[in-house]
């Protein structure tokens, strides 16, 4: 349905813009302007073209007359217009052959002259009215040549502005380049200061690591050297307890012995008896002063050995003593190494955070840099197309003078051939 | 009705060859017009070509009532392009030629 609504108006508008055409013909040929076009009635004839499909929406016609109404108008219409064209093919062919053969002939009659003349006269007309034309054209293109040129030295300011700012973005661009390679180096230097802090902090975890180990052993040896005081304390206490127990036991036997060599002596005072008795008695009492001298020196030894050992024991308190103060020394060392660490510690995280702190400049910089390149590059471009654009108004200057010469260049042909002609 | 059909194709065939014969005749003329309405010149003739196209299809259809040698879809088919393509493309070459040549002379 639509295909048929859209069939049907595609032939009102053919009529139509036939119709256009042909005010649009006959408007231009009446003001004069198609002066110059010699197959005027071709066109007029063809214009009758709108006729057959006129017809063909007639509805008041049967469709077989309609068919036929068409075709004969189309062969009709067709037919003037190659009789008109052979014609006017002819008119334009003929003459011009006829007087070319007559030159060459050398057989030039008057009337044929006078045609020539008259077809001459009107050509130079033509060329008059053409070299009023391109004189019109030149002074047209005299004032686009201007302004051109106008548009040239603007061009040129803009170009010389526009290289001005390329100069200062490579310069921009040197100096980012530059501050580019000093924040390398910064950050080559910080990454060196990184990798030595890195360095002093293993050297401090193995200091630390080792002062531990350190502690363990002084431990160790405290432990050890506690273990074996206990049993010194020990001995001492068995021997102390052994030897005055012996050194009591002695004494009472002693003092027993005093007593009965007293009571023998007062026997003997007393009595007074027998001398062989007392003899033997004295003998006894010999021996056994003896033994008592001996076992006097017994204690004596042993009291010396007691003393010894109490100095042995004084040296070892002494060595014990002694191992304490440096153990207590060695505590201070650790505490004042654990604070040296600590302070390492904390200034190694100040330095941590301001490394950070240089990082994340640097980037923000770097970030600043890459948007700030890219501002540059869009400028660039820019700068690149204005070239181009410049470039291709060139171009266009060039063509239109080209053009130019060569319209000049025809006149100046045409001028010749009319004076030919004249002659 | 034979006999009509037979006239019409006859005519339009005799239309086909004198627009080609026209078309020929204008390609020469134009050498000899002004280099200026060349362009417009070209146009019309490219409009002619597009009625010579029209008219080629209608020999082609009335041929086939005829001798039958086209299937009648193949021939609904050409019969739109006809309508719908060839003849307002003749239309608007013509108005276009009109158009160049009216502007390429007044420039």
């Amino acid at each position: 349905m639509a295909f048929e609504t859209l069939l049907n108006i595609q032939g009102y508008v053919v009529v139509l813009i036939l119709l256009i055409a042909a005010y649009t013909w006959y408007k231009a040929k009446y003001s004069g302007i198609l002066d110059l076009f010699k197959a005027k009635k071709l066109v007029d004839i063809a214009l009758l073209l709108f006729i057959p499909f006129l017809i063909r929406k007639l509805s008041f016609l049967k469709s077989t007359d309609k068919d036929v109404l068409d075709s004969v108008l189309f062969l009709l219409v067709l037919l003037i217009i190659t009789l008109f064209s052979l014609k006017e093919y002819r008119d334009i062919k003929g003459p011009r052959a006829k007087v070319i053969k007559e030159i060459k002939a050398k057989e030039l009659t008057s009337e044929i002259a006078k045609k020539e003349l008259k077809i001459v006269e009107k050509r130079k007309k033509d060329l008059e009215k053409q070299e009023k034309e391109i004189v019109k054209d030149i002074d047209k293109l005299n004032s686009k040549e201007k302004t051109i040129k106008n548009k040239e030295k603007d061009t040129n300011k803009k170009i010389g502005k526009l290289e001005k700012e390329k100069q200062e973005l490579k310069n921009k661009i040197k100096e980012f380049s530059k501050d580019k390679n000093q924040t390398k180096k910064e950050t080559k230097s910080l990454e060196g200061k990184n990798l030595e802090l890195q360095r002093k902090q293993k050297e401090l975890d193995y200091e630390i690591i080792k002062l531990n180990k350190e502690k363990e052993d002084i431990n160790n040896k405290k432990n050890e050297l506690k273990s074996r005081q206990k049993k010194l304390d020990d001995y001492y206490r068995k021997l102390e307890d052994n030897l005055y127990g012996k050194i009591d036991t002695q004494k009472k036997v002693l003092k027993l012995k005093a007593k009965e060599i007293y009571d023998l002596e007062k026997e003997l005072q007393d009595k007074s008896i027998d001398v062989e008795k007392n003899r033997k008695i004295e003998e006894k009492l010999k021996k056994e002063k003896e033994e008592l001298d001996k076992e006097k020196i017994k204690v004596k030894d042993d009291l010396n050995f007691l003393k010894s050992k109490e100095e042995d024991l004084n040296v070892e308190k002494e060595e014990l003593d002694a191992l304490k103060v440096k153990m207590e020394k060695l505590k201070e060392k650790l505490e004042q190494d654990k604070s040296k660490i600590k302070e390492r510690k904390q200034e190694l995280e100040i330095l941590g955070g301001e490394i950070e702190k240089e990082k994340d400049n640097f980037m923000f910089e770097k970030m600043k840099f890459s948007k700030d390149k890219k501002y540059y590059k869009e400028k660039e471009d820019k700068f690149e197309k204005q070239l181009n654009e410049f470039v291709e108004k060139e171009k266009q200057l060039r063509k239109l003078e080209q053009k130019l010469k060569e319209d000049q260049e025809k006149i100046e042909i045409l001028k010749k051939s009319v004076k030919f002609e004249d002659l | 009705m034979i006999m009509q059909e037979y006239i019409l194709t006859g005519i339009n065939v005799l239309s086909f060859v004198f627009i080609v014969l026209s078309v020929l005749v204008m390609i020469k003329i134009k050498k000899f017009e002004d280099l200026r309405l060349g362009n417009g010149f070209k146009v019309l003739i490219l409009g002619f070509f597009f009625l010579g196209l029209f008219l080629l299809i209608n020999v082609i259809r009335y041929l086939n009532t005829i001798f039958q040698f086209v299937q009648e879809n193949y021939l609904s088919y050409l019969f739109n392009i006809e309508e719908l393509i060839l003849i307002p493309l003749f239309a608007i070459c013509f108005l276009a030629a009109i158009i160049l040549f009216k502007e390429n002379i007044k420039l």
